[in-house]
C-alpha cells in the first residue's frame, strides 16, 4: 500500500502555464445527455492553477483523501475508490445529482457539469493523470514518492511534436539552462 | 463463485447480485424503466421481467422481475421469450393508455413497436407514469418528502396530506419535508415533476424556497433546508456548505500557498 503511486503537487516548482488544465479537459471529453458516446468537445478541467502572484502559483487537485467528505455523504454510494489507482470514482450511473458532493469537498474538488448532466471530479485518468504527463516542470508527479530536484522535461518530448521554440521556453526556467 | 445459466449460457455471479446486475456484467439485455443503479430495486414497471425455471421443475417456470429476483445458484434464466415481449408490450401499451402523449411513453412504445395504444387514453391525461424513482431518490437523499398515495388509477405521487386524487382538486398542499433540492424533478423520466428556478428562488411541490449563495462569489448554492439538511446528515460543519466548488478551490491553493511560503521563509 505504501508503494503505491499517488499525485504530488509541489507548488513551488509549479509556472502557471496551465498545461495540466488542457490535458485535463481534453483526457475528459464531454459526454452527451444520456447517451455515452465521447465528442471531440473538451470538458470541464478538474485541476486548476491559481496565480498567487507574478511568480507563485498553486495548481489544485483532489486529495483523494483517506476519509473523503464526498465519499461519506453520497447518499447512493456513487463515489467509489478504484483500488487499482487510489482515485475516488465517480459511478455516473449510479449518481442521483443531489449535489451533496460537491459542496460538501471542503477543497472545492467535486464539481458539477451542468452540459453533462454529471458530477465530475479527478479520476487521476483511471491511473495514467494526463495532468502529470504534460506538467513539464515536475509540479505534478505521479510517483511513489516526489521527486527531489527533477530534471526539466521539455514539452516536445511529452507532446510528441518539435516544438523548438515553445521547447526552449519552457527549458529556461529549468535548472540545468544558464 | 456462483453460476447459473443465462439465455443457455453458463455464467458465474457473485452473492447478493440480482438477475439484472447478473445480466448487465454479461452484456445481456434486459429492457427497464423504474430502475436506478443507485437507488432501491422497487420491481414496479414490469419491464425487466424475465422467465426463471430450475431442472427440477419439471418445466414449471415462473415470470420474475430481474431487478429485484436474486441470482442462485443452478438457476435457468431467459431473457427473450414470445411470452416476455408478449408481457412487455402489454406493460408498454398500459402505460400508453395512461400518458397517450408524453414524448417519452411515445418513444418507448416505438420501441415495443406501438404507435399508439390498444386502450381507451386516460380522459385528462399528466406526465407521470408512477415509476418510483422520485419517491425512491428523495428517501435516499433522507428528506421522505413525496410518497404514493391512493390505489390503482387513483394512485398518484405526492407530498402528504394532499387531497384524494378523486377530488382533482387545483393544487396540492405544500410538501412540508420538501428540501427543495430538484432530485425527484432531475430523475423523473417524464419531466412531470416541474419546478422553477427565479429571482425570488426556487419553487416545487407547491413550495418556495429562497437560494443561498455562496459567501464569496454569489454563485447559487441551494436552499436552506438542503444545505441544512446535507450537514445534519453529513456530520460535518455547516460552514463546509456555505462557499461553492470554485471558491474553496481558491481557498484551497491560498493554504496551500501559505504553507509553502511559510516553509520558504522559516
Amino acid at each position: 500500500m505504501s508503494e503505491a503511486k499517488r499525485l504530488f503537487v509541489t507548488p513551488g516548482r509549479c509556472i502557471g502555464c496551465r498545461g495540466c488544465e488542457i490535458a485535463c479537459a481534453f483526457a475528459h471529453p464531454v459526454r452527451r445527455p444520456g447517451g455515452h458516446r465521447p465528442s471531440d468537445q473538451p470538458g470541464k478541467s478538474r485541476i486548476r492553477t491559481f496565480p498567487m502572484s507574478a511568480e507563485r502559483h498553486v495548481p489544485v487537485v483532489c486529495l483523494q483523501c483517506e476519509e473523503a467528505a464526498c465519499q461519506a455523504v453520497c447518499p447512493t454510494g456513487a463515489l467509489q475508490r478504484n483500488e487499482a489507482s487510489g482515485a475516488i470514482e465517480v459511478l455516473t450511473e449510479r449518481c442521483v445529482r443531489c449535489m451533496m458532493c460537491v459542496v460538501a469537498c471542503p477543497f472545492g474538488n467535486v464539481h458539477d457539469e451542468p452540459a453533462m448532466r454529471e458530477i465530475v471530479k479527478c479520476d487521476l485518468c483511471g491511473g495514467d493523470p494526463a495532468c502529470a504527463k504534460f506538467c513539464p516542470t515536475a509540479a505534478l508527479e505521479y510517483a511513489v514518492r516526489p521527486t527531489r530536484n527533477p530534471p526539466p522535461k521539455p514539452l516536445h518530448s511529452v507532446a510528441g511534436g518539435t516544438r523548438g521554440q515553445m521547447a526552449g521556453a519552457v527549458s529556461t526556467t529549468g535548472p540545468s539552462v544558464r | 463463485m456462483h453460476s447459473m445459466q443465462l439465455n443457455g449460457r453458463l455464467v458465474n455471479f457473485e452473492a447478493g447480485q440480482t438477475l439484472l446486475e447478473v445480466a448487465r456484467a454479461n452484456e445481456v439485455p434486459i429492457p427497464t424503466l423504474c430502475h436506478h443503479p443507485g437507488l432501491e430495486s422497487h420491481g414496479g414497471c414490469r419491464l425487466c421481467v424475465v422467465e426463471v425455471t430450475r431442472a427440477e421443475w419439471d418445466g414449471w417456470w415462473r415470470m420474475v422481475s430481474a431487478c429485484e429476483f436474486p441470482a442462485a445458484d443452478d438457476l435457468i434464466v431467459a431473457t427473450e421469450s414470445e411470452r416476455l415481449s408478449r408481457t412487455r408490450r402489454n406493460v408498454v401499451d398500459l402505460l400508453l393508455a395512461r400518458c397517450p402523449e408524453t414524448p417519452f411513453t411515445v418513444a418507448l412504445g416505438r420501441d415495443f413497436g406501438l404507435a399508439k395504444s390498444s386502450l381507451a387514453p386516460r380522459a385528462e391525461p399528466d406526465d407521470c407514469i408512477l415509476c418510483g424513482l422520485c419517491v425512491r431518490v428523495c428517501a435516499a437523499v433522507g428528506a421522505h418528502a413525496i410518497a404514493g398515495a391512493d390505489r390503482g388509477v387513483h394512485k398518484q405521487v405526492g407530498p402528504p396530506y394532499a387531497p384524494p386524487s378523486f377530488e382533482r382538486p387545483p393544487g396540492l398542499a405544500p410538501a412540508g419535508d420538501c428540501i427543495g433540492c430538484l432530485c425527484c424533478a432531475e430523475i423523473c423520466p417524464t419531466g412531470h415533476i416541474r419546478y422553477e428556478n427565479n429571482a425570488q428562488g426556487r419553487e416545487i411541490w407547491g413550495r418556495s424556497f429562497r437560494v443561498v449563495e455562496c459567501a464569496s462569489c454569489g454563485a447559487p448554492l441551494g436552499t436552506p433546508e438542503q444545505l441544512d439538511h446535507f450537514a445534519a446528515r453529513s456530520g460535518l460543519s455547516r460552514d463546509y456548505f456555505e462557499r461553492c466548488d470554485a471558491c474553496s478551490k481558491l481557498d484551497t491553493a491560498r493554504a496551500f500557498d501559505q504553507q509553502v511560503m511559510g516553509e520558504g521563509t522559516s
